[in-house]
């Protein structure tokens, strides 16, 4: 009799908490509450207690300095499992000139910031990249040797499934995206070495003998300012959603960032259906 | 909508720690409560925290999209403790509700005087007057009152975490509160 009554007594913490799932036992405790004495200074023992809890308990932020620390220890061990992408934070990182270098970015995306303000949507960029290592250069480059079939296509296929297996066991290190163009399918991929980094290029046919090129590289490596480079207002623009379309003696060349990687695309096909394509993500 | 096939990966790190971060940062704080009420101690609780993360991303790969990310995180803060921090994670679920029927009756007012029962006469109790007579709670109490009261579990997210019957969740808390409410009911008594 006593174990009932004990029992019957904790539903007075399962009512408060709207608990009690039985309609039975939730009216019978609601109804022991109303008459039984004890019953109810129970119920308000548990009502009292729970309400000066939320009241009375402060809740504490995550201090910043363990915040911090957590998301690198988090970053560290990305970084002993597997393979690294070249995180634009990881210049950070390094003490040995992480404020120079966190001064000398400060002082260039300002720059960037004043520079490109007065930058319409029509500018045109490509005659400012320049270099054997800007990726609008390398892109154009690759697009001739494909026409020109100088180009070794290291994997024919139309399977995307295929060529995302084939950039795998390439060690790619960043996500690959593979659009649908509409007419045209995927013929083959290919990578690039570049100091030992490898880069992503996937070639598109139609019926037509329409031809896409597509190269594309995580956006961390423009940073890294090394290998790969497009021009500071370029990416700029590319970071702030734009699209840059290029149409010269029948051949479409358009960059657009997509995620976090920046797409090159180059073709012989429809420019409006190139644009639709990649323009409107 | 653009027919784009968005795929895939290479090499997933990159996506998989930002999946990690925007899945479970969200819970921090949470979990950083959660080990601070359970320890009372900010550098417990701090290296209790870095563990959590730091395991959870190991085991980021088990854990199953749209699967209760919170409960996860906390069955891990519960597995790094098990590991790495005994002395906070004794193992309370031996303890039966005649144990605690003890405990209670030992400490328990000879009488409630019903005006202790207001509301008004805790005014001035402080977070930290609070939060000491939480922690003297005996274990097994505390661990429930902590995540239904101050985290905001349910009774059945409770029952999963410390793996009893949500019978047994519902009595340790009812337990729980009443002990609590003799803390703090001696000590307003004792200010007058």
């Amino acid at each position: 009799m006593e174990k009932n009554t004990e029992i019957r007594k904790e539903f007075s913490a399962a009512f408060l908490d709207e608990e009690i799932k039985d309609e039975n036992i939730f009216e019978k405790t609601k109804q022991k509450i109303v008459t039984d004495n004890k019953f109810a200074v129970d119920y308000k023992i548990q009502l009292l207690v729970r309400n000066l809890i939320k009241e009375k308990i402060i809740h504490q932020k995550t201090p910043a300095k363990v915040e911090k620390k957590i998301l690198k220890l988090i970053s560290g061990d990305s970084k002993t499992n597997g393979p690294t992408i070249p995180f634009f934070s990881n210049i950070f990182e390094k003490p040995a000139f992480s404020f120079a270098t966190a001064l000398v970015i400060v002082f260039a995306i300002a720059l960037i910031i004043m520079n490109t303000a007065n930058i319409t949507e029509t500018k045109n960029f490509s005659y400012e990249q320049t270099g054997e290592n800007n990726m609008f250069v390398q892109a154009q480059n690759y697009f001739n040797l494909i026409t020109q079939k100088k180009l070794d296509i290291q994997i024919n296929t139309s399977e995307s499934a295929e060529v995302l297996k084939f950039f795998q066991d390439k060690e790619i290190k960043y996500s690959i995206i593979i659009p649908e163009i509409p007419n045209q399918n995927i013929s083959g991929a290919f990578i690039s070495d570049e100091n030992g980094e490898k880069f992503a290029h996937i070639v598109y046919s139609g019926k037509n003998n329409e031809m896409t090129y597509l190269y594309q590289i995580d956006e961390s490596y423009l940073y890294s300012n090394q290998f790969i480079t497009l021009t500071n207002d370029f990416i700029n623009y590319l970071d702030d959603g734009n699209c840059s379309i290029t149409v010269n003696n029948n051949q479409v060349t358009l960059f657009k960032k997509i995620g976090s990687n920046i797409c090159a695309v180059i073709s012989n096909g429809n420019p409006d259906t190139l644009e639709k394509t990649f323009c409107s993500q | 909508m653009l027919p784009f096939l968005l795929a895939v990966i290479a090499s997933n790190n990159k996506e998989q720690n930002e999946d990690f971060k925007h899945s479970t940062i969200p819970y921090m704080d949470s979990l950083y409560n959660f080990a601070l009420k359970l320890t009372g101690k900010k550098n417990a609780a701090n290296k209790i925290l870095k563990l959590t993360y730091v395991n959870a991303f190991k085991f980021w790969n088990f854990h199953e999209p749209g699967a209760n990310c919170k409960a996860w995180l906390f069955n891990i803060l519960k597995y790094s403790l098990k590991i790495s921090f005994k002395k906070y994670s004794k193992d309370s679920d031996k303890t039966d509700s005649q144990q605690v029927e003890e405990y209670y009756k030992k400490i328990k007012p000879l009488e409630v005087n019903s005006k202790f029962l207001q509301r008004e006469n805790y005014n001035n109790i402080q977070d930290d007057q609070l939060s000491e007579a939480i922690l003297s709670l005996p274990e097994n109490l505390k661990t429930v009152l902590i995540l239904s009261d101050i985290i905001g579990f349910t009774y059945d997210e409770i029952s999963d975490y410390i793996d009893v019957p949500v019978g047994t969740i519902c009595s340790r808390l009812y337990h729980a509160r009443k002990v609590l409410f003799t803390k703090i009911y001696n000590y307003s008594a004792a200010k007058g």
